[in-house]
């Protein structure tokens, strides 16, 4: 079991972050309204946007002390991230793609050793026959599951995406939110999944952590922001879904 | 089979008008190629400035076009990444030697390399001389030139995916490599373009290498400067200085048109 805490304090343009969070290997959500600084906190954490003041830790690694000078770069963080456009590289096959990790500098690896890992990554995400293609041709779910295996074949200490299904048709969003809610707990890494969709929560089962100006607003499960709501923004995301499908212990 | 309509409306009087231009452009190569016989470009190939002007024109253009690639890159992709506003400056400023006429820029280059000019007294006490030698060529291909490859390349770098860079980054690339391995391959159908557009304006390059380098046979006379000349002496020379530059021109075109293709066929494997 990984425990993980984030807190950090950044200021980028009108937003002023101040978050204190923490989990274990269970996927946490993360929601909020635009601007509430939900990127941001991911982007401080991979180390893309630098903290005013900021402790982040994730098992016995310490990857930002402010206090005590340490901030380690990008590249060593051992944070993993799927953007929401999934920013696989245009210029490589798929293969190349997840073997990209395995490949720089501090962790290369021989040719086929690495190629055999990644396909075993792109099997594992259930995707093994895109190897050769281009990413110009997947389709949006399949680039998804290519973005989860590059993102999983350097064993990550820390899982990061950012709204992994907004730009997904209805169809396959149904099917990749399944398929993340199997992999996610298997993969045994901490994940933080920015979403605006009350359904990933639902599908999920996590924790939810609502920010809303910068600051943690509320933290709970889907139930407890249920019976609970602490403002309008929570209010309306569980409203939304109260409408499109009945609550937990009716399904069950 | 008959084309489907087109939704765009056809202008009648617009496409003779349009047409004419075509023509105007096509006129002067078809006048070149048709008035040379075999024996004119004999003739040409023989005399003795052609080979030396030939010479200098493609060893000037090709070192300044690496001082173009080699400053141009870095100063690209800052435009392209940075968040500062002095970019859009800057954008400007790269741009004015396209707006500024070349025999302009020839002045202010004596201006500012000349025994007289602003960096003439130090340059003259380390005894280096700049204006009406190779130098002087090179320096006037660079700035010419310059703005068409920066142009070009801080567009292919603006078009990529700033999210791919940052998970090659959370991948364990240092920014090098992800600059290296990401950034430079994805935008290179646009470098490529900007680099040639850049080498074939500082091959054509004439007024300001003619204020500013002189037209010295053997020295400082480039092929345009060689055309120059050949009209007052050999028009035949002219002739065939002129078909070379056209036919070089042509081939920069279809590589163009050519490379984005090829170069993204061969960019996907990782074989090392």
């Amino acid at each position: 079991m990984t425990q993980w805490r984030v807190r950090a304090q950044a200021h980028v343009g009108e937003l002023r972050l101040a978050v204190d969070i923490a989990g274990d290997d269970a996927p946490l959500m993360l929601i909020g309204p635009n601007g509430s600084g939900k990127t941001t906190l991911l982007r401080v954490i991979m180390g893309l946007v630098p903290p005013t003041e900021a402790t982040i830790t994730v098992g016995d690694r310490t990857l930002v002390d402010t206090a005590a000078g340490i901030d380690r770069r990008v590249e060593t963080r051992g944070v993993g991230y799927v953007p929401q456009g999934y920013g696989l590289f245009p210029n490589m096959t798929v293969l190349d793609n997840v073997a990209f990790g395995l490949s720089v500098r501090t962790r290369k690896l021989g040719l086929q050793q690495r190629h055999a890992r990644a396909r075993a990554a792109l099997a594992d995400m259930e995707c093994a026959e895109l190897a050769e293609r281009m990413p110009e041709g997947l389709s949006g779910g399949e680039q998804q599951r290519v973005a989860v295996a590059r993102a999983l074949v350097t064993q990550p200490a820390l899982l990061l995406f950012d709204e992994p299904l907004a730009a997904l048709d209805a169809a396959t969003r149904r099917s990749i939110r399944a398929f993340l809610a199997t992999h996610l707990r298997q993969i045994g890494c901490p994940s933080i999944i920015v979403t605006h969709e009350p359904r990933d929560v639902l599908a999920l089962d996590a924790d939810v952590v609502v920010l809303g100006d910068g600051k943690v607003v509320q933290r709970g499960s889907l139930d407890t922001l249920r019976r609970d709501p602490t403002n309008a923004f929570v209010a309306e995301f569980v409203a939304c879904l109260n409408e499109v499908a009945p609550p937990r212990d009716a399904q069950g | 089979m008959k084309q489907p309509a087109s939704i765009f409306p056809a202008l009648g009087l617009g496409r003779v008008l349009g047409a004419g231009l075509l023509l105007l452009l096509l006129l002067p190569v078809v006048a070149l190629i048709a008035s040379t016989s075999g024996a004119d470009v004999a003739v040409g190939f023989a005399h003795p400035h052609f080979g030396s002007a030939l010479r200098l024109s493609l060893t000037t253009s090709i070192v300044s076009l690496a001082i173009v690639v080699l400053t141009g890159t870095p100063l690209a992709w800052w435009m392209a990444t940075s968040a500062s506003r002095i970019t859009r400056v800057v954008s400007v400023l790269v741009d004015l030697p396209v707006v500024i006429p070349p025999a302009v820029m020839g002045v202010g280059l004596l201006l500012t390399f000349g025994r007289q000019g602003l960096l003439g007294p130090p340059l003259g006490a380390a005894g280096i001389v700049v204006p009406f030698t190779e130098i002087a060529v090179v320096l006037a291909q660079v700035i010419v030139s310059g703005p068409f490859f920066v142009q070009a390349a801080t567009n292919a770098f603006r078009k990529i995916e700033p999210d791919t860079l940052a998970v090659a980054r959370t991948l364990g690339a240092s920014p090098r490599e992800a600059f290296l391995r990401i950034a430079v391959p994805v935008a290179l159908p646009g470098l490529l373009a900007g680099a040639s557009l850049s080498w074939a304006r500082a091959l054509g390059e004439f007024g300001a290498t003619l204020l500013f380098a002189g037209n010295l046979p053997g020295k400082t006379q480039t092929m345009p400067l060689a055309i120059f000349a050949a009209m007052e002496s050999d028009l035949r020379v002219a002739v065939v200085l002129s078909l070379l530059l056209v036919a070089i021109g042509t081939i920069l075109l279809l590589a163009l048109r050519l490379l984005p293709g090829l170069a993204r066929g061969r960019a996907g494997r990782d074989t090392r």
